[in-house]
């Protein structure tokens, strides 16, 4: 990690191939469930990168680039939602795709947890985002974030209590 | 879809249900652009102190330039104190204040002195030159308009 950052902050072009294929996909992911668009979020990708490019002196003196370069794509998303430019707009139930259960159940699992997720408080739903769909460890998240380790350990567990609740009260 | 019992059961489902990842074709725009904006940024970038020490050492030659103009004045204001009226102009100025009154002749010396001091001696080389060429004139019997 501490070679890729030197090599990323010298502009090694090599480097950002191996930045994208180590969290390209995942920051996508990000991006999707927080701008609820796709065409949104690969526009908001390549920001990304092109900003941390131009920034990329930055990376001498980080660790962790993937945790900085969400941290990056955090705030592109922001700027983004901020401008409000048009783009279709995923509904709920077409942003999560159920892989291991198998037809209609699989249908009903993507609607109910893209709903429950959307019943979640941003900081408790964010903390839920960066962990399953991201990838990111908690203390990712924290340094991501910009917050203690205990405190995004804290928000993970009241979001996947407020998780449980909402969607037993769904099902009952 | 089944019951969610506990937490494990819960964060098993969350793994379950992703959004699909980026396309494949993604990789190659992003990359494109970066690749692009390292090519267009990647000219030789100076050192920011070479850059702070030209500007440090241009700002200290406008100061010791703007020191030594003010030493220079004061040292040929020493070497050439301003000249004493001369006999014609205090005439001129205790004409004016007979005339008028003191305040005004003096300002009238004042002025004529500041005036001639500025144009004198341009005039007196001019007048001198004029007399040279004369005085040369007369002596080689040179000069026809007096025929």
């Amino acid at each position: 990690m501490e070679d890729l950052s030197r090599r990323l902050a010298n502009g090694d072009p090599t480097a950002f191939a191996e930045l994208y294929d180590l969290c390209g996909d995942r920051l996508f992911r990000y991006l999707v469930m927080r701008l609820g668009s796709r065409s949104r979020a690969s526009d908001v990708l390549q920001e990304t990168f092109l900003r941390l490019v131009r920034a990329r002196d930055n990376f001498r003196k980080i660790d962790n680039p993937v945790a900085y370069s969400f941290a990056a794509a955090r705030n592109e998303a922001d700027r983004s939602l901020k401008k409000g430019r048009s783009h279709e707009q995923l509904p709920a139930d077409d942003l999560l795709i159920a892989n291991d259960v198998d037809g209609s159940q699989a249908i009903d699992a993507a609607e109910s947890v893209s709903s429950a997720l959307r019943r979640l408080e941003p900081d408790l739903r964010e903390v839920v985002e960066l962990k399953h769909y991201a990838d990111l460890t908690l203390r990712e998240i924290a340094e991501m974030t910009g917050v203690p380790q205990g405190t995004a350990a804290t928000r993970y567990r009241a979001a996947i209590q407020r998780l449980r609740e909402v969607l037993m009260r769904e099902w009952i | 879809m089944d019951m969610i019992r506990d937490d494990d059961e819960l964060e098993r489902l969350l793994r379950s249900t992703r959004p699909e990842g980026a396309p494949s074709e993604l990789r190659s725009v992003v990359l494109t652009s970066v690749y692009a904006e390292l090519a267009s940024v990647d000219r030789p970038r100076g050192s920011p102190w070479l850059a702070w020490s030209v500007a440090a050492a241009l700002l200290v030659a406008a100061g010791l330039n703007g020191l030594v103009g003010m030493n220079e004045q004061q040292r040929m204001a020493r070497l050439f104190p301003p000249l004493p009226p001369r006999q014609d102009v205090r005439d001129v100025a205790s004409a004016v204040a007979s005339a008028t009154d003191d305040q005004t002749g003096q300002w009238f010396g004042d002025y004529l002195t500041q005036r001639l001091s500025r144009r004198g001696p341009r005039i007196e080389s001019r007048r001198a030159d004029e007399l040279s060429v004369f005085n040369s004139a007369v002596q080689r019997d040179q000069l026809p308009y007096l025929e």
